[in-house]
C-alpha cells in the first residue's frame, strides 16, 4: 500500500468482462407496461423536459409545446403495450411527440384555414420571449434554428440537442440513414453559416 | 479529409475504447480534424447551454398527464381531486424530508440544472429511480469465515466498517444522491444496472474474489461531475484484514482487530478500537479513539492527527509523521511509553514520558504537537 499512488486507480475496478450491464430504462419500460405507475413517472421525469424542448423548438410556442408534451405522454402510456423493443423507448417517444405535433399542425390549418399557415410563418421568427430573456447570441441561435425547414430542424435537434443516434432519428422521421446524415449535415452547415462567429468564438 | 461521421460519433460518446484510441492517435497529427472536432464540441456545448436556458419544471405537466392516464371509469372531476390529494401528499412528504437532507430533497423543488444533452437529470429523478429499485438488491452477504480480507476502493461518499457476525461479511449500500445501480454478485460476475442515457456514470460493485470481499464505486466516464453519495455499511468478522483506498470518502471503522490499512486524499479517517493500523492521508484528518496494543503508522501531509483516550503499553509502537498537520496525543495515565518528537519549525514538548516499553515517535515539518489536555 505504501508505494501506491494516492490517486484512484480505475484498474482496480472489476474487469469489464465480469460485468453484465443491464438496461435500467428498458426495465422501467417493462414495469410501466405491467401497469407500474411509478415506473412511468420515472420515465416522465427523466424525459419530459427533452420532449417539451423538442416540441417547443418545433412549435415555437410554449403553450402549444406544453399541451403537446402532455398529449405525448398520455398517448405513450396508452400505446406502451405496442412498444415491443423496450430498449427503444426514447426514439419511440420522440416518434409519438412528432406525430402529436403533426396532428396539432394539421388541426390548426383545418380550423383556421389559411390563418394557420400565416401563424406558422410568423412563428418562423424567434419566440419573442426567448429573444427577451437571452443574450444577443441566444437570440441569434434561436433565429438560426427557426430558419431551418421543420423536418431538417427536427433531425438536427434530435442529434445535437437530444443526442439520439442516426438510426433512431431515421426511425423517428421515417427516413433512410443516408437521408438522415445528409439532412443533419446540411442543417449543420446552415447553422454554422448563421452563427459561425458565435460558435468559433466559444470554442 | 476527415471522417466527419467518426468525429461526430466521438462528440456523442458513441465510440468504443478502441475506436476512440485510434481517433486520438489520428488527431495528434491532423490539425484539420482537430479543428473540426473543436467546432463539433462547441456546437454541442451551445445546445447544452440552450437546454439549460429553456429548462422549466415539469411538475405541472405531470398533473395533466396523470389526469389523462387515470382509469377512465372515474369521472374527470374525481380524477382531478385525486391528483390534488396525491400532490398534497407529495408536498407533505417533501416538507418532511426536506430538512433532513436539504441538499438533496431541497433541490428537487427548484429547476434542475442541465449540464449536457442526454445527461440532463434533475435530482428528483434520482428519488424516483431509487424507489423503483428493490432495496433488497442493496445488501450483499458473503460467507467468508472468520479471517476474510475486505478491500474497499471508492472515490467519495461514506464508509462505515463495524464488527458484525464472525463468519460473514455483509455490505449494504445506501444511495442518497445521483447513482443508478443494482448489482447482484454471482461469484465474481456482476450485474450492474445503468441508465444508458446518462453520460456521467457512477458505477458500483460488490463482489468476492477468493476470500476477499471487494467494494468498488467508480466513475465509468471521463467526467462524472458531482461526487456520488453512496454510504457503505460493512459488517465484518473482528479479525478481518481491511484495506481501503478513497479520495474524499469519509471513513469510519470500529472493533476491527485484524490489520487496518487505509489511504485517503481529503476524506477523514476515524478509527475506534482497532488493531494494527497503517494510515496515509493527504489533507484528511486522522482521529484515533482507542487503546493501541500493537503497531500504528500514520502519515499525513496537511491532515491533523488526533489520538484520544489512548492507551499505549507494552507492544505499543506508534509512528506519526506529518508535513504541516498538527498532532494531538492524549494517552491515559496508565500508559508507559517513550515519546520522541522531532520537528523543523513546529512547537511541542519532547520526551515527556520516557519510561515504559511502548514507543511513540512523532515527526513533523511545521506541525505542532499537543500533549495531554
Amino acid at each position: 500500500m505504501g508505494a501506491q499512488s494516492l490517486s484512484f486507480d480505475p484498474r482496480t475496478a472489476p474487469p469489464d468482462e465480469a460485468i453484465v450491464v443491464l438496461d435500467l430504462e428498458a426495465r422501467q419500460v417493462q414495469r410501466a407496461q405491467d401497469g407500474d405507475a411509478a415506473a412511468f413517472r420515472w420515465l416522465f421525469d427523466r424525459d419530459a423536459s427533452h420532449v417539451r424542448r423538442f416540441l417547443q423548438s418545433l412549435t415555437r410556442d410554449r403553450e402549444r409545446a406544453d399541451e403537446a408534451t402532455q398529449e405525448t405522454f398520455v398517448r405513450a402510456y396508452r400505446q406502451l403495450g405496442s412498444l415491443r423493443a423496450t430498449d427503444r423507448w426514447r426514439p419511440w417517444l420522440f416518434g409519438v411527440a412528432r406525430r402529436v405535433w403533426l396532428e396539432q399542425l394539421r388541426r390548426e390549418r383545418r380550423d383556421h384555414g389559411s390563418a394557420g399557415v400565416v401563424r406558422e410563418q410568423v412563428d418562423r421568427a424567434p419566440d419573442p420571449e426567448a429573444a427577451l430573456i437571452g443574450r444577443e447570441s441566444d437570440a441569434l441561435i434561436e433565429r438560426a434554428i427557426a430558419s431551418l425547414d421543420e423536418e431538417r430542424r427536427a433531425a438536427l435537434l434530435l442529434r445535437l440537442d437530444h443526442g439520439l443516434d442516426y438510426d433512431s432519428i431515421g426511425e423517428i422521421l421515417g427516413w433512410p440513414l443516408s437521408k438522415v446524415k445528409n439532412e443533419i449535415h446540411r442543417a449543420r452547415l446552415s447553422l454554422r453559416a448563421a452563427i459561425g462567429s458565435y460558435v468559433e468564438g466559444a470554442s | 479529409m476527415c471522417d466527419l461521421d467518426l468525429l461526430d460519433a466521438s462528440v456523442h460518446d458513441e465510440l468504443d475504447a478502441k475506436a476512440s484510441h485510434r481517433l486520438d492517435e489520428h488527431l495528434q497529427g491532423c490539425a484539420s480534424c482537430k479543428a473540426e472536432l473543436a467546432l463539433l464540441r462547441s456546437e454541442r456545448a451551445m445546445f447544452a447551454e440552450r437546454a439549460a436556458r429553456l429548462a422549466r419544471p415539469t411538475d405541472a405537466l405531470w398533473r395533466g398527464v396523470a389526469a389523462g392516464i387515470a382509469p377512465r371509469k372515474s369521472s374527470r372531476v374525481a380524477l382531478w381531486a385525486g391528483g390534488l390529494v396525491a400532490t398534497a401528499a407529495a408536498v407533505v412528504l417533501l416538507a418532511r424530508l426536506g430538512p433532513m437532507v436539504p441538499g438533496y430533497y431541497g433541490a428537487s423543488v427548484s429547476t434542475p440544472p442541465i449540464t449536457a444533452p442526454g445527461a440532463a437529470l434533475p435530482n428528483e429523478v434520482d428519488r424516483e429511480a431509487l424507489r423503483a429499485l428493490p432495496s433488497a438488491g442493496n445488501t450483499w452477504r458473503f460467507n467468508t469465515g472468520p479471517t476474510p480480507t475486505l478491500d474497499v476502493d471508492v472515490v467519495a461518499g461514506k464508509v462505515d466498517i463495524v464488527h458484525g457476525d464472525d463468519a460473514t461479511v455483509e455490505v449494504s449500500a445506501t444511495i442518497t444522491h445521483g447513482v443508478y445501480f443494482e448489482a447482484t454478485p454471482r461469484g465474481v460476475r456482476l450485474h450492474v444496472w445503468t441508465d444508458k442515457t446518462i453520460n456521467r456514470q457512477w458505477k458500483l460493485a460488490v463482489y468476492e474474489e477468493g476470500n476477499t470481499v471487494k467494494v468498488r464505486a467508480w466513475c465509468a466516464a471521463t467526467d462524472c461531475g458531482d461526487s456520488p453519495f453512496v454510504r457503505f455499511q460493512v459488517k465484518v468478522p473482528s479479525k478481518t484484514r481491511t484495506s481501503l483506498h478513497a479520495i474524499s470518502a469519509e471513513v469510519k471503522a470500529s472493533d476491527v482487530l485484524g490489520s487496518v490499512a487505509m489511504q485517503t486524499v481529503s476524506g477523514d479517517i476515524h478509527l475506534s478500537r482497532c488493531g494494527d493500523v497503517k494510515l496515509k492521508s493527504t489533507s484528511g484528518d486522522v482521529i484515533l479513539d482507542h487503546h493501541l496494543g500493537g503497531v500504528g503508522d500514520i502519515e499525513t501531509i496537511s491532515g491533523d492527527v488526533d489520538w484520544r483516550n489512548g492507551h499505549c503499553d507494552a507492544g505499543c509502537s506508534l509512528k506519526i509523521s506529518t508535513i504541516s498537520g498538527d498532532v494531538a496525543l492524549d494517552p491515559d495515565a496508565t500508559s508507559h511509553f517513550k515519546l520522541a518528537f522531532s520537528t523543523v519549525s513546529g512547537d511541542g514538548e519532547t520526551g515527556s514520558r520516557s519510561s515504559g516499553p511502548g514507543a511513540i515517535t512523532v515527526k513533523t515539518v511545521s506541525g505542532d504537537l499537543h500533549f495531554g489536555r
